[in-house]
């Protein structure tokens, strides 16, 4: 593991943030959790900007914090990268010159700095930008300059506080893909904070979900989708995603035979197809009506997760659906009975990847 | 007033409070219109051009300039110091450093001649040991006008300190900046406004500095008499000079708090 963390932050008398992380090169762990959950004292504890009260801090081999050891490595000398939330560009300095202020504080060469700087505005296409200064940057723009800033300390480690949030809806599926181009580009380990799950299941390979400063639950997106272990995550990640293509709204999915029609013919191409637990009904008889997504399945088990039960559904297309308890017993809904699924077209979103 | 309607009314205000205002107001207008009244145009160029005139203006603007440049150079360490720094007694220093602002410049400049003067707590050693006496020299209205003036830039350099939030500051160091680069190149170029407004506020105070001035370099003149002295010998022996200098003095500070008005009061 090229960095290992195990820590107790105390923030106040009544918040602490306990947290294990292990993150291997190459990866991205994405912290899920909603706000307050102590998600930014992570960043701040990894990156030196707040001191952990216990425990343990290694960054490539390198012990940066530990208390026990009388151990504290500064943020200025640890090489953590940080794309902060807001971005937190520096308003005086033209897009080059933000890029060139880690290596010229690291000591280089203004030459060096400027090769450093020109390369990674090659790499980020910033190369027409690269004299003005932040507040004539569009929120993309702006997200690229920071990322290239946080890479050009060559950082061992890479952390991204709310990269998505501070951008609008549609500026947002864009950005999240040269986003995701450019993290596999980096090859130490990436950690993505974010309160989206769209966000963590897609750029992430592994998900912690913290909830008042603990963890909750940690895996794989598939693993923490399929078994939720609290209904917080079980309404946090709730959602149905698939990979498919779109086809002026005929859906084809990777994983299943079964098409999909939704009623969004704008993005096309390879999508996220996402669906709501919520908006799936299920019926004893064969519905009529409106819904074109109708098909035949049986249901593999029910979960009860607080007001509603979870209903896991199979072949040919293995779906969670949320139900009230209520309606899981009027349907006698038991592992292995047959049902039909019915879904809007209106309620199956797709997002360009 | 009512919500939903385009139609403004605007209320007649109160007879009293317009009564008290304009009052209030006549405090300040009459004394510059009493000025300009009494000035004697035709005269203007030769009084100001008169040498203890000249030597005054020279040393007006030599000392003033100086306070504002030692007030920047130890002024601002001291302001990142309060807003930055958690010590014991940051409070009382706090206090210290501000109480020239309400403290009668006179009492300041007996203080100065406590500790500086040539039997004061430091004084006396350093004339023992280099033979250097500070009081009654251009140096003194240095010191005096820095004494009074420096407060006004801690506090507005403070204040500014105090609403940066920390994260590009933060930003900074996890980029490897040390503390003094994250300050020269980031902090400093964030409070610049304030840090200007400062200046030309420590430079006004300093250049109409009298009471500190007088008590601790004297009234000398060509050696320690500043515009301020000038103006107030000058109402004993000739009052057309008396306001001459201080026509000089008013246009300053009027186009100082011109060009700056915004900075100051639509800011923040």
């Amino acid at each position: 593991m090229s960095v290992h963390a195990h820590f107790r932050l105390r923030r106040s008398e009544e918040f602490d943030v306990s947290i294990e992380l292990d993150l291997a090169d190459g990866s991205t762990t994405a912290l899920l959790g909603p706000n307050g959950a102590g998600k930014s004292t992570v960043v701040a504890a990894l990156a030196g900007l707040l001191p952990i009260d216990e425990g343990a801090i290694s960054i490539d081999g390198r012990i940066v914090d530990s208390p026990s050891d009388g151990v504290f490595v500064t943020p200025s000398q640890r090489r953590v990268g940080v794309v902060f939330q807001g971005h937190q560009l520096f308003d005086h300095l033209s897009v080059a010159d933000n890029i060139e202020f880690g290596p010229r504080s690291l000591g280089q060469s203004r030459a060096a700095a400027r090769d450093v700087a020109k390369l990674l505005m090659g790499q980020f296409e910033l190369e027409d930008l690269k004299e003005r200064r932040p507040s004539d940057l569009s929120g993309g723009q702006a997200q690229r300059v920071a990322l290239a800033r946080a890479l050009a300390i060559d950082p061992a480690l890479l952390l991204l506080d709310e990269p998505l949030s501070a951008l609008d809806v549609t500026a947002r599926s864009r950005v999240r893909q040269s986003l995701s181009r450019h993290l596999r580009g980096f090859a130490g380990p990436r950690v993505l904070i974010t309160h989206d799950p769209t966000d963590a299941f897609l750029l992430a390979d592994q998900i912690v979900v913290l909830e008042e400063g603990r963890v909750i639950q940690a895996g794989s997106g598939d693993d923490i989708r399929r078994h939720p272990a609290t209904p917080y995550v079980a309404a946090l990640s709730g959602r149905n995603l698939l990979h498919g293509t779109n086809n002026s709204g005929a859906l084809s999915l990777e994983a299943s035979s079964q098409s999909l029609q939704t009623s969004d013919t704008a993005a096309s191409g390879s999508v996220l197809v996402s669906i709501a637990p919520s908006a799936i009904a299920l019926h004893r008889e064969q519905p009529h009506g409106s819904p074109r997504n109708t098909w035949a399945t049986t249901v593999e088990a029910v979960e009860p997760l607080g007001d509603i039960s979870r209903v896991y559904l199979g072949d040919p297309l293995a779906l969670a659906a949320d139900l009230t308890p209520g309606a899981v017993t009027a349907l006698d809904l038991r592992p292995g009975a047959n049902i039909w699924v019915s879904i809007k077209a209106t309620e199956i979103d797709v997002t360009p990847v | 007033m009512s919500a939903g309607s385009q139609r403004k009314v605007t209320e007649r205000p109160p007879t009293a409070i317009i009564v008290a205002a304009v009052l209030g107001a006549a405090l300040f207008v009459l004394p510059l219109t009493g000025l300009l009244w009494r000035t004697p145009w035709s005269r203007l160029g030769d009084l100001l051009t008169a040498e203890i005139v000249r030597e005054a203006i020279v040393i007006s603007t030599v000392t003033s300039l100086a306070a504002a440049l030692l007030s920047v150079v130890l002024g601002v360490p001291l302001a990142w110091l309060l807003a930055r720094v958690e010590f014991r007694g940051r409070n009382v220093l706090r206090a210290v450093v501000t109480l020239p602002m309400v403290l009668p410049p006179v009492v300041g400049g007996a203080a100065l001649l406590f500790a500086f003067g040539r039997r004061g707590l430091i004084g006396d050693p350093v004339e023992a040991a280099t033979g250097f006496v500070l009081p009654f020299s251009i140096w003194a209205v240095i010191v005096a006008n820095t004494f009074v003036a420096m407060p006004f830039l801690v506090v507005t350099v403070e204040g500014a300190l105090r609403s940066l939030d920390g994260t590009k500051e933060a930003a900074a160091s996890t980029l490897g900046a040390s503390q003094l680069t994250v300050f020269r190149r980031i902090v400093l170029p964030m409070i610049g406004p304030s840090l200007r407004a400062g200046v030309v506020l420590a430079w006004a105070r300093a250049l109409g500095e009298f009471g500190a001035t007088i008590t601790f370099a004297g009234n000398l003149p060509g050696r320690t008499q500043s515009l301020p002295l000038a103006v107030f010998v000058a109402l004993e022996s000739d009052r057309d000079a008396a306001v001459a200098i201080s026509l000089i003095l008013v246009v300053i500070s009027f186009v100082v708090l011109l060009a700056f008005r915004d900075r100051w009061w639509s800011r923040s």
